[in-house]
């Protein structure tokens, strides 16, 4: 009876041990995952929140709005050094969450990329998921390089090095810091592949896609003053997509007109809201908004004025308060109208405005552009350019870009009450310091 | 099914009649000769032979004799050594033990969920709270009836854990102490178990107690014991039944500024042009009723004297009286428990029956617990088979009708005639009338919080069932095995019904509702009201299989082990789903397009309808070995160790770092047994230590890359699935250890008048896990891994003596614990602004890990009332440079934000049936930052801090205040210096009269009816008030939002 009872134990005892392995290997939460499969990647891709949302801080560089002291107070101390050109935007916790989300998409760009290294699924989606990353990093790193980085004409040529270059998702490495070439190039070689490896378009445009990369590469070209190269490739994307929206056809009804993931959109993006990005103390600069005609629909669909006259800004691509930062054919159309003309070709360059502009207007009022000189031609090129891409994000590029160009440049000024800022980008190499707390941590 | 099945197996097994069959064993039961109480544990030798044998919890043993031997030995701690002698054919023999004049009056058993042992046998620290302790205080919970009791364990004011034993030996898992109810780890809320079903709970504090629960002790364990029958008693009923009414909370115990500084503020910042942005806003805000006013009088609507009238009637009201009127009221809990038990010689049995309805400070809100519970025990075939099986049965609801008003601190609930009145909410008035009036199709958009009352039906259900059985063998004398399964499930169900009338619901439908160029109405979202469901389960299963092995040796030696497994799987869900349209009298609801995104009325932005729908579900699964073994030297010395390997499924782990084996040692030993001991002073004398480990788990740490997975309607393409990153990968993780040492004095006088506990502890945390800042190029911004390391120094005192032992009786029970500890390890230092955070965990080595520092304050400038600060060494007004200067090197560190000195002094008069027990708390060696004025605030009009009267308005003020100027614009830096500086340190010491408690029994025989054994009534009041402090900030130091209110129960205890 004993032995028999002590027997039984042990074997419950065995049979216990043995079926304990598999017992363990359940997942404690049901929403958690090591994400390994291509479904996983692509969710990772398609957080929007994080993927397609981009830095306020290029927008709060330019010279795209106006504010007044209300609108100041209404800034964070990061943000006014932003806007008034004071070249650090160290945060109270270091960095700001733009900074870190940067980086973040970066992360998540390198963890699909070694994932899918190892995936031997069918050819087109390991492609696809490959392209998307690459994208993806390109993406971060270049809004990086337009922050940190002097404009790439004026420092190609530097030995500094600023950025730091990382090329997997390891955290624990010896991470370099690139030079402003070196990180141009790592950007467009990716781009380069990604439009080797990605699909003609998307299933959804907040999904990146060989036409959205020949758009960014495009973007990256005029960054680089490397015009030829941006003709080549906006014209490449308006192969794929040159669809426009006649503005006749919008309803005016609404206080943010534009339809939301409208047929002109290539590739979506939202700039980071904060409650002066959405508040009625963001005016637009008057400047510009004075230079529209009556005829023209952009100042019907673009702007509401508040009681006191004073202008904001309610045409954003995304049909809503959010602003758009994303890739539409309308800015392809002005790259490749400003890279004709620079190339000589002004008929092709006045074709392309015409006839973008030509749905911008009521309807039978518009009176196509013509242009006897170059140097005529790029100052309405760049004049509708500034109207047509008013809150996009792309001014803070051109404002750098245009800086080589004496007859195009533009200093810049400011001042509200106590607060004032200047910038002359064609004086000395301007950019953003990378924050003290990244400095001490990457122990540069 | 399975369900069923069980409950149709267990109560088949419950009515079973069984009887006994004797042999050639005696039994029987060993007593205390004085108060009848069985004493467990008691050595009984065959005299002459090697064979003996021990008592069981119950007292009870039994012994298989040879023939020719018939005396038998019965030893027992403090108790006169009993020989006896057998009559021929007896198989029965009951014991009364005698205690010896210097004995513990007392046997205390200490379980630790495992096993029973007897407190003198204990090398560990464990305080054992008796049913009297447990019933002492008057609380619908059973953790409440700890407080102030228990040596080494704190309810903590500050930080996430609410209690904690011996500190806090973690930084970023789990700190809160484990709870083991009737053996087995509890896994439903504590808010379950009724205080009226606990028989006696054990706290386990050190190595030697805990190690048995391995990883999940080190944060402490608490052992709580429900009600069994005593062997051998007779049928009994007890009833007790009371009720508590607790105040109203004190709405104006929060110092704020007065209301007329507060219109004056609004008037000024409208002048300024604050409001314009507000006034302008596309999301039709609104804006505090001073400045409809202000802004009515600059639109010529109104003139400047009505504008000033009005203002001057919005200085003498109150919001806050108007809830107090209108929404608070003084709470009442009543409390009904009823108890039956019995015990034969073979069968016991305990049945429970407790009903706890309490309504909540906020009228139309309640709560209510009924809870059944149902134990048997059966000794068979010669008490070597025992069998136990136990139901217990939670219902829980809870009702909530109203929700607080929301107003500005000057808004009205009624106009003068006493009728509700609406408050402007999310919109400005000025909207609203327009859009009424060009819309007149839309839903009232008004909120008129007193119609808000008692209109919602929210209604939270929940039902815990928890069933236990074990079976036991005797396999030969000394070994037993034993194996023990638990059931539990909880499952809840919350409807939350807010019916279209409710502003909630009007809002949204309103919000939703688009009119087409012709003016058409069309509703995104249904008319009617709005349910939100939502159901959970949790379900577990736990097994023990254990082999206890015990044996007395003739010398007197005694060895006691036992080991074993257990495994646990845990597994939970919740679903949440809301439904549009809904009518309740119909029960229809109308399916909703959750996907598109619509205008919003009011402010044109994209926004889709908010659907709530959500899935959650987890498992935990844990493998445990375990094994204790303790060896007795004769009555001297006792030498004990445990071991234990735990398993869980933790997430992206490589399978070998999925365990961790931790040990303990002990050793113990009775001074007052050693014949060379004279001390007359102290008859009882017992030094012990142990050594050894426990640990801890922190599931949501991973090895590898973990994401989580989403669907949101707000995603730009709706309802995509997406994936976020949850945790970057981290191959080194380990579990955290926590490494012990205690070192226990137990003493007692002649008689027992005065008896106690000195204990002393170094508790060690190893590779405990934080977070580390990484440069944010890597993709995070902190990084979770083993950096720290902690150590802990502390003792723990008690005292309980016998002042007056006549017809009048005296007893003063007393204890103080001091904890110290310290971070010895941190690989990172934060920001020296994140230790301005007083109530977060700052560690920085040296320190505790809750540490309070502030900027060191050089006094306001006489000229301008603006604080000062250091800048090397140099008074200076400049703030940001002293933020931006500040390192550890010059924060002022006032000291530890949780006592380190803290305990109880209880004191117990009773006369012939009337006895009175008052408890004084005392918490001390510790600081506390005070609340304050912040001028940014008051520069955006908020109803600030009550300092803000006592700022600085003319030079002298500095003498007499050291709350800054009102600044001309606000300054962020000058308010975070402020805030953030010595000044508003404050040392939080203070004694508290915790609470009383009167009552009078009426002994057997003083009353004639026979039915009643006992009958006891008892009042007490609880959160007296403080006796001292060492601050002279009127708020009480522990308590600083809200004060804890004063409550006063009244009950009535009958056995019969």
């Amino acid at each position: 009876m004993r032995t028999y009872i002590l027997q039984v134990t042990l074997l419950v005892t065995m049979l216990l041990l043995n079926s304990c392995d598999g017992f363990l290997d359940e997942k404690p939460s049901k929403s958690l995952v090591v994400p390994t499969t291509p479904e996983d990647m692509q969710a990772l891709l398609d957080a929007d929140g994080l993927m397609n949302t981009d830095a306020f801080t290029l927008f709060l560089q330019s010279d795209d709005f106006e504010l007044e002291e209300p609108g100041v107070a209404q800034l964070d101390d990061w943000q006014r050094n932003a806007v008034f050109w004071k070249g650090e935007i160290d945060s109270p916790e270091g960095v700001t969450a733009e900074y870190l989300n940067i980086y973040q998409k970066i992360f998540v760009s390198h963890y699909v990329m070694e994932q899918v290294a190892d995936f031997n699924d069918t050819q087109s989606q390991k492609n696809d998921l490959m392209g998307q990353a690459l994208f993806y990093r390109a993406y971060g790193y270049f809004t990086l390089a337009q922050l940190f980085m002097p404009d790439y004409r004026i420092a190609k040529d530097s030995e500094e090095e600023i950025i730091p270059l990382r090329s997997k998702s390891q955290l624990d490495v010896e991470v370099p810091l690139a030079t402003v070439s070196e990180l141009y190039e790592a950007i467009v070689a990716d781009l380069d592949q990604a439009i080797s490896l990605l699909p003609e378009t998307a299933k959804y445009v907040t999904r990146p896609s060989r036409v959205a990369a020949y758009a960014l590469l495009s973007r990256v070209n005029m960054a680089m003053g490397e015009y030829d190269k941006a003709l080549e490739n906006s014209i490449a994307a308006l192969a794929i997509n040159s669809e426009l929206m006649d503005y006749n056809g919008i309803d005016t009804v609404n206080t943010y007109p534009i339809p939301f993931l409208n047929e002109e959109i290539i590739f979506n993006g939202i700039q980071t809201s904060y409650s002066f990005s959405f508040s009625s103390n963001l005016l637009v600069n008057s400047e510009i908004y004075e230079s529209y005609d009556s005829m023209d629909l952009r100042k019907v669909l673009y702007f509401t004025v508040n009681r006191d006259g004073s202008p904001n800004f309610t045409g954003s691509y995304n049909g809503n308060f959010e602003l758009f930062s994303g890739i539409a054919v309308d800015e392809l159309m002005l790259t490749a109208a400003e890279c004709s003309v620079r190339a000589g070709d002004l008929q092709a360059g006045m074709d392309y405005l015409n006839k973008l502009l030509e749905t911008r207007w009521v309807a039978g009022y518009y009176v196509p552009y013509e242009a006897s000189t170059q140097q005529e031609a790029m100052e309405i090129i760049l004049m509708e350019r500034r109207k047509s891409l008013l809150f996009r994000s792309t001014r803070w590029m051109d404002l750098k870009r245009l800086s080589n160009e004496p007859s195009l440049h533009k200093t810049l000024k400011r001042e509200v009450g106590s607060f004032s800022g200047n910038l002359d980008l064609s004086l000395e190499p301007y950019a953003l310091k990378i924050p003290i707390r990244e400095q001490v941590l990457e122990g540069k | 099914m399975k369900n069923t099945f069980i409950l149709i197996i267990y109560f088949l097994l419950a009515w079973i009649p069984l009887k006994g069959q004797t042999q050639r064993t005696v039994t029987g039961k060993v007593t205390d000769m004085q108060d009848k109480i069985s004493l467990p544990g008691v050595a009984i030798m065959v005299k002459g032979t090697s064979i003996g044998t021990v008592s069981g919890e119950d007292g009870s043993y039994s012994i298989r004799l040879m023939e020719d031997r018939d005396v038998l030995l019965f030893s027992y701690l403090g108790y006169a050594t009993q020989e006896l002698e057998l009559s021929p054919g007896q198989t029965v023999l009951n014991v009364e033990l005698s205690p010896t004049d210097f004995g513990l009056d007392q046997v205390e058993v200490l379980a630790t969920g495992y096993q029973e042992i007897p407190r003198e046998r204990a090398n560990g620290s464990f305080v054992g709270i008796d049913n009297e302790l447990v019933n002492r205080r008057v609380s619908t919970g059973i953790l409440d009836r700890l407080e102030d009791v228990t040596p080494g364990l704190i309810f903590n004011r500050e930080g996430t854990e609410s209690i904690s034993i011996r500190g806090r030996s973690t930084i970023q898992a789990n700190a809160e102490p484990l709870i083991v109810v009737d053996n087995f780890p509890y896994d439903g809320p504590i808010e379950n178990i009724n205080p009226n079903d606990v028989e006696s709970v054990t706290v386990l504090k050190d190595a030697a107690a805990a190690s048995i629960w391995g990883a999940r002790a080190g944060n402490g364990v608490i052992v709580i014991t429900t009600k069994r029958a005593k062997a051998g008693q007779d049928f009994r009923v007890s009833f007790n039944a009371n009720t508590t009414v607790i105040e109203k909370p004190d709405l104006f115990y929060n110092p704020k500024m007065s209301i007329p500084s507060l219109v004056e503020l609004q008037r000024e910042l409208f002048d300024r042009g604050l409001y314009n942005s507000s006034i302008n806003s596309r999301n039709q805000s609104s804006v505090p009723p001073v400045v409809e006013v202000l802004l009515k009088a600059r639109n010529g609507e109104i003139s400047q004297a009505e504008a000033d009238a009005l203002l001057e009637g919005f200085k003498s009201r109150d919001f806050r009286n108007e809830l107090d009127q209108y929404y608070y009221r003084p709470a009442v809990n009543q409390q009904y428990a009823l108890n039956l038990s019995g015990a034969g010689t073979v069968h016991q049995y305990n049945l429970s029956l407790g009903y706890d309805r309490n309504s909540s400070q906020i009228v139309g809100n309640e709560n209510s617990r009924l809870t059944l519970s149902q134990n048997n025990a059966w000794k068979l075939l010669d008490d070597k088979l025992d069998i136990g099986a136990g139901i217990y049965w939670v219902q829980g609801k809870d009702i909530n009708r109203t929700n607080l008003a929301r107003g500005v601190a000057y808004d009205r609930l009624t106009d003068e005639e006493g009728n509700p009145i609406a408050i402007s909410e999310a919109y400005s008035d000025r909207y609203l009338d327009r859009i009424e009036a060009e819309h007149p199709d839309l839903l009232n958009w008004r909120y008129v919080p007193l119609e808000e009352i008692g209109l919602l039906d929210n209604k939270s259900l929940s039902a815990d069932l928890r069933l236990n059985a074990n079976l036991g063998y005797r396999i030969i004398p000394d070994l037993k095995a034993e194996v023990r399964y638990q059931y539990w499930s909880n499952m809840t169900e919350t409807r939350n019904h807010i019916p279209q009338e409710a502003y909630y619901v009007r809002d949204l439908i309103n919000q939703f509702s688009e009119y087409d160029v012709d003016g058409i109405l069309t509703r995104h979202m249904p008319l009617g009201g709005i349910l939100d469901h939502e159901t959970g389960r949790g379900e577990s299963h736990s097994f023990r299989g254990m082999l206890s092995y015990e044996k007395l040796f003739t010398n007197g030696n005694r060895i006691n082990a036992i080991g074993g497994f257990e495994f646990k799987n845990l597994t939970s869900y919740q679903d949440e789903i809301r439904y549009f349209g809904y009518d309740d009298e119909l029960g229809l609801s109308v399916a909703v397009d959750p996907n598109t995104r619509y205008r919003k009325l009011y402010n044109n932005s994209l926004g889709s309808l908010p659907a709530n729908q959500s899935h959650t579900g987890s498992t935990d699964r844990f493998v445990s070995y375990f094994a204790n073994a303790s060896y007795q030297i004769d009555t001297r010395f006792n030498f004990s160790a445990s071991a234990r390997k735990d398993q869980s499924n933790l997430f992206g782990v490589n399978a070998n770092q999925r365990g961790v084996p931790l040990w303990s040692v002990g050793a113990g030993y009775t001074l007052s047994e050693e014949k060379w001991y004279k001390m007359k002073a102290l008859p009882y004398l017992r030094l012990r230590m142990t050594y050894g480990y426990n640990g801890n788990v922190d599931k949501r740490s991973t090895a590898y890359t973990t994401a989580r997975y989403y669907i949101s309607s707000s995603s730009t393409i709706p309802n995509l699935p997406i994936a976020a990153i949850t945790s970057p990968p981290n191959p080194n993780l380990g579990w955290e250890k926590i490494r012990i040492a205690n070192l226990g004095l137990d003493f007692s006088s002649k008689n027992s008048r005065i008896s106690g506990t000195l204990e002393f502890y170094q508790k060690n945390g190893e590779d405990l896990i934080g977070d580390i800042e990484v440069p944010a190029s890597s993709g995070f911004f902190t990084f979770r891994g083993n950096f720290a390391n902690t150590a802990t120094f502390g003792y723990d005192f008690n005292l309980s003596t016998l002042n007056i032992d006549r017809q009048f009786q005296w007893k003063t029970d007393f204890f103080w614990s001091y904890v110290n500890e310290k971070v010895t390890r941190y690989d990172y230092t934060f920001p020296p602004s994140n230790f301005l955070n007083t109530g977060a965990i700052n560690p920085y080595e040296g320190r505790p890990l809750f540490g309070v520092y502030g900027y060191d304050w050089a006094g306001l400038n006489p000229e301008n009332g603006n604080p000062l600060g250091y800048l090397d060494g140099v008074p200076t007004e400049d703030y940001r440079g002293i933020l931006n200067a500040a390192s550890l090197d010059n924060l002022v560190y006032a000291g530890p934000g949780r006592p380190v000195h803290f305990g109880s002094i209880r004191n117990t008069f009773s006369w012939k049936g009337l006895e009175l027990s008052a408890n004084i708390s005392f918490r001390l060696g510790y600081y506390y930052r005070r609340a304050s004025v912040s001028y940014r605030n008051v520069y955006s009009g908020s109803f600030e801090h009550g300092d803000y009267e006592k700022r600085w308005q003319t030079t002298g003020d500095e003498l007499l205040t050291q709350v800054p100027s009102m600044p001309e614009v606000a300054n962020t830096f000058r308010d975070s210096f402020y805030l953030g500086s010595e000044a508003l340190i404050s040392k939080g010491d203070h004694i508290r009269l915790q609470d009383m408690r009167l009552a009078y029994s009426f002994r057997e025989g003083r009353l004639s009816n026979s039915l009643i054994r006992n009958l006891s009534v008892y009042t007490y009041a609880n959160n007296l008030g403080i006796i001292w402090k060492a601050t002279k900030d009127e708020l009480d130091p522990d308590f600083r939002t809200s004060r804890p209110q004063r409550s006063f129960a009244v009950g009535i205890n009958w056995n019969f």
